[in-house]
């Protein structure tokens, strides 16, 4: 049955994607739900909620304001905390039941807005849907609204650089943000902005006069897209893993080269935010490999950790038998196109059994109970949340394989 | 290892003032003095949820059946407790069964699907369905009806995970009596059931004695080590329950089952635990211990810890007891200096306890933990205090103090033996440091602890 899952987990949704992506930024952000997305979020998916306060709300919904679409009690809690809080924007996204009835964020949104004078976005998400998307409706649609206007064009070699798609869902607070940031000012690079831990939404404001974008997770994509096409900055997506993978990721920032690891042209389409919202409705059930065995299997949510990856095991370890697994199917088609698509918990145990090795958040190590040994700890926050976050490594730069040497690969 | 910078990056926090979401007691509605609008939730977890709760039923197992909004939060909560993992799956729900309509089917097949493959048969399998199946009606007696018939060996519980829709029972009410749905009725013998605790009563309390003297075996749903001690419940003749939210459960054991209902709540103040005590004498013909001789014993504690504490400054919140202003009254009829509760509502055993604090200690301050200004108001009062000792996880995160009492609804305190307990508790803490930031962010506190 496709849909049981006997031992896995799910993936952070699209509304913690949003808070996520926005937290640090001075917005409201509201979960439109009766309880419960908050404290999951808070408890499972953000490591800032101990230590940093931000205004991320659950709306409260009850059940006659569901019956009666009434959104007047919302408008009216708004108003409440902005005029208190004075938050910079208002974002709004919801859970299963308000989009069942079709309630209309972007119309919340603008009510929202007209009331209290400042801007707010209402993202169409729906609680099923993966954070990828909603994390990177986030980061597109901020940047919209609050991008200013570049003084200067794009140049080569570049020197100028944005980080797209940084969230603690994917980098966890464990190190990688720091060190993408430093990998950038250490090599000659002026890091323009970062999208978004550790940046102030007046930094963030000034990225478009970056020379490049260096998207380091699915959630920046959007984003590239759009600012490639509005301000011609070029985009680069991976990451810098190990020494050769780092050289090589910070060569392709200076060339502005669009093709590395992904190989994209940057004259792809723009990703559909709303097709990525249309997707998780067909469970991915078929084989995606064939029979014979493999060497490594990774299995990842984020497409970009999974090519990186890829990459890096062929640099540093000389293995090139290496399949790549993503459960997620709202990923952005352009950066899967290399990347195998399966969802159902029996669909991927198939494709464990022929992998020699796995490297997997530790939850799909349950997949094949008394072969634990096979599979080699990956956490993910997204997947995982805080519970696996004392094994989560320091991925990222020139020194990544020191985890997974000491994990014995 | 955790990057500071990371988890704490410079963003500057709105100030607001605390009005809204604080009130001194001498201006307090009851049973709502705040008004809450959009909700703020605590790091601070160790109170139970429904995803920990059915973990109490030996050999049960869970199986959401719901979105994947709501399934995030359950199964890493499930995933979080010793051995959890193995005794929770889920069905996901997506907009295609809403399209298609095929509620009924796909959790039929859905939870079949997980039985058949689990590693053992477990004995009973607590269903949940979300908001979204009952907005659309899907037909429960369908669905346990046919997985009865299909697996007659299992009792199945239907479980609700339906917060949108509590216009009736609160998930956690209901949640707690549909933990007992599957105690059966059986020939009576001279037993009780402790029902729906989440924490085992304290075996060296005065009730206990007070019922093991008077020949009485106890089943405590809380500490129930096999199912057939889970099962064996139905051959109780009372349900003997300590929390408001336990009453739906105990109504409906006394209609299927036949059972007693006794109403005895946690309290602190002396008259409340002595009546209390009487009315289990009372009704199940028990000898009263020397009420006197304990209350001796608790005022001369009290009067150690006095002198141990003085003035210092003490919260209460609500996660720690469910009667959070009974403690508060006892505590400042003592002399003691409690400034601030935090609770959210006045649960109704509170309501004399309010409206004497209201009269007596006017300036007793409410605090709400869920209002929106709660995230943004400093945690500061350690540096304006000094020491601050708080009853509860929630008092102490949101004092910042790391010297509380560490419980979570009563923690099985109960009697004058549970206050001597609570007053020990209270002079240790007071005494040694906690690691206060890893222990309020358990969930569950009691699964792990």
């Amino acid at each position: 049955m496709k849909q049981a899952q006997q031992v896995l987990s799910t993936y952070a949704v699209d509304v913690f994607g949003i808070a996520s992506a926005l937290y640090e930024l001075g917005g409201l952000i509201i979960m439109h739900d009766a309880s419960g997305c908050n404290s999951t979020y808070n408890t499972h998916d953000e490591p800032r909620w101990y230590d940093l306060p931000a205004m991320v709300y659950i709306s409260g919904l009850n059940e006659a304001d569901t019956i009666y679409g009434n959104d007047q009690r919302l408008i009216d809690n708004i108003a409440e905390v902005v005029d208190a809080g004075k938050p910079t924007f208002i974002a709004i996204g919801g859970s299963p039941m308000p989009n069942a009835i079709g309630t209309d964020y972007k119309a919340i949104a603008q009510m929202a807005s007209r009331r209290t004078g400042i801007p707010a976005f209402g993202f169409r998400t729906d609680g099923i849907h993966s954070y990828l998307p909603g994390a990177g409706a986030a980061f597109l649609t901020y940047a919209k609204e609050f991008l200013q206007a570049p003084q200067k064009k794009p140049q080569q070699p570049a020197r100028r650089v944005n980080l797209l798609g940084l969230t603690p869902l994917d980098f966890s607070v464990v190190g990688n943000a720091t060190t993408l940031k430093n990998l950038i000012t250490e090599n000659g690079f002026i890091l323009q902005s970062s999208w978004a831990m550790g940046e102030s939404p007046e930094g963030l404001a000034q990225a478009a006069n970056a020379d490049v974008n260096a998207v380091v997770s699915a959630t920046g994509f959007y984003l590239a897209q759009y600012m490639q096409e509005a301000y011609g900055i070029p985009y680069v997506c991976g990451l810098p893993m190990g020494k050769k993978g780092t050289a090589g990721w910070l060569q392709a920032l200076r060339d502005g080269d669009t093709s590395y690891l992904t190989g994209l042209t940057g004259k792809e389409k723009p990703a559909r935010l709303n097709r990525a919202l249309t997707k998780l409705d067909a469970w991915k059930v078929e084989q995606v490999y064939d029979d014979t065995p493999c060497d490594v299997l990774l299995i990842n949510g984020e497409p970009l950790q999974l090519l990186s990856m890829r990459q890096f095991l062929a640099d540093e370890y000389g293995l090139h038998d290496v399949r790549l697994l993503c459960p997620l199917a709202d990923a952005p088609e352009p950066l899967t196109t290399q990347i195998e698509t399966a969802c159902s918990e029996e669909a991927i145990r198939r494709e464990c059994r022929k992998a020699r090795r796995i490297i997997a958040d530790p939850i799909y190590a349950r997949l094949l109970p008394g072969e634990e040994k096979k599979f080699l700890s990956f956490p993910h926050e997204a997947y995982s949340g805080r519970h696996y976050r004392d094994d989560l490594p320091l991925f990222v730069g020139p020194d990544a394989r020191k985890w997974l040497d000491e994990k014995g690969f | 290892m955790i990057y500071e910078n990371e988890i704490r990056p410079r963003v500057l926090i709105p100030k607001v003032s605390p009005a809204g979401a604080e009130t001194d007691i001498g201006h307090a509605s009851f049973p709502e003095p705040f008004h809450i609008g959009l909700q703020y939730s605590s790091p601070a977890r160790g109170h139970w949820t429904i995803a920990h709760s059915p973990m109490l039923i030996p050999e049960c197992h869970e199986i959401y059946v719901c979105y994947a909004c709501c399934l995030h939060g359950v199964v890493l909560s499930a995933d979080e407790v010793p051995d959890g993992a193995g005794r929770f799956s889920m069905v996901t729900l997506t907009n295609e069964n809403i399209l298609k309509g095929n509620l009924e089917e796909m959790m039929i097949d859905g939870i079949s699907d997980i039985i058949d493959h689990l590693p053992e048969r477990p004995r009973c399998v607590e269903g949940f369905t979300s908001c979204m199946q009952h907005f659309l009606h899907i037909d429960l007696k369908l669905v346990y009806g046919t997985l009865r018939k299909k697996y007659p060996d299992i009792d199945f519980i239907d479980g609700y995970m339906i917060p949108t829709l509590q216009h009736r029972f609160s998930p956690d009410v209901l949640g707690r009596r549909q933990l007992t749905r599957a105690i059966q009725k059986q020939p009576r013998k001279k037993a009780v059931n402790f029902v729906v605790n989440y924490f085992p009563v304290d075996p060296e309390c005065e009730l206990v004695t007070m019922l093991q003297a008077g020949g009485y075996t106890i089943h405590d749903f809380a500490a129930c080590p096999t199912y057939d001690e889970y099962k064996a419940m139905g051959e109780s003749i009372a349900n003997i329950y300590f929390h408001e939210n336990a009453r739906p459960a105990a109504l409906d054991m006394e209609k299927r089952l036949e059972q007693t209902p006794l109403y005895i709540p946690y309290a602190f103040c002396y008259d409340e635990i002595r009546a209390h005590l009487q009315e289990a004498a009372d009704c199940l013909q028990l000898s009263m211990p020397d009420t006197d001789a304990y209350e001796a014993r608790c005022e001369a504690a009290l009067e150690r810890l006095h002198d141990e504490v003085g003035n210092t400054h003490m919260s209460i919140d609500y996660t720690a007891t469910p009667r959070p202003l009974n403690l508060a009254r006892l505590l400042l009829t003592h002399g003691f200096n409690v400034y601030a509760v935090y609770l959210d509502t006045v649960l109704a055993d509170d309501k004399d306890d309010f409206y004497f604090l209201q009269e007596h200690y006017p300036e007793l301050q409410l605090r709400s933990t869920m209002h929106f200004k709660r995230s943004l108001l400093p945690r500061d009062d350690t540096r304006r205090y000094g020491k601050v000792l708080a009853i509860g996880q929630m008092a102490a995160y949101f004092t910042d103090s790391n010297y509380f009492v560490n419980i979570v609804e009563n923690s099985g305190l109960y009697g004058y033996t549970g206050l001597l307990k609570l007053i020990s508790l209270t002079s240790e803490a007071f005494k040694e440091e906690k690691d206060m930031r890893r222990i309020v962010q358990i969930k569950a506190w009691g699964c792990h602890g």
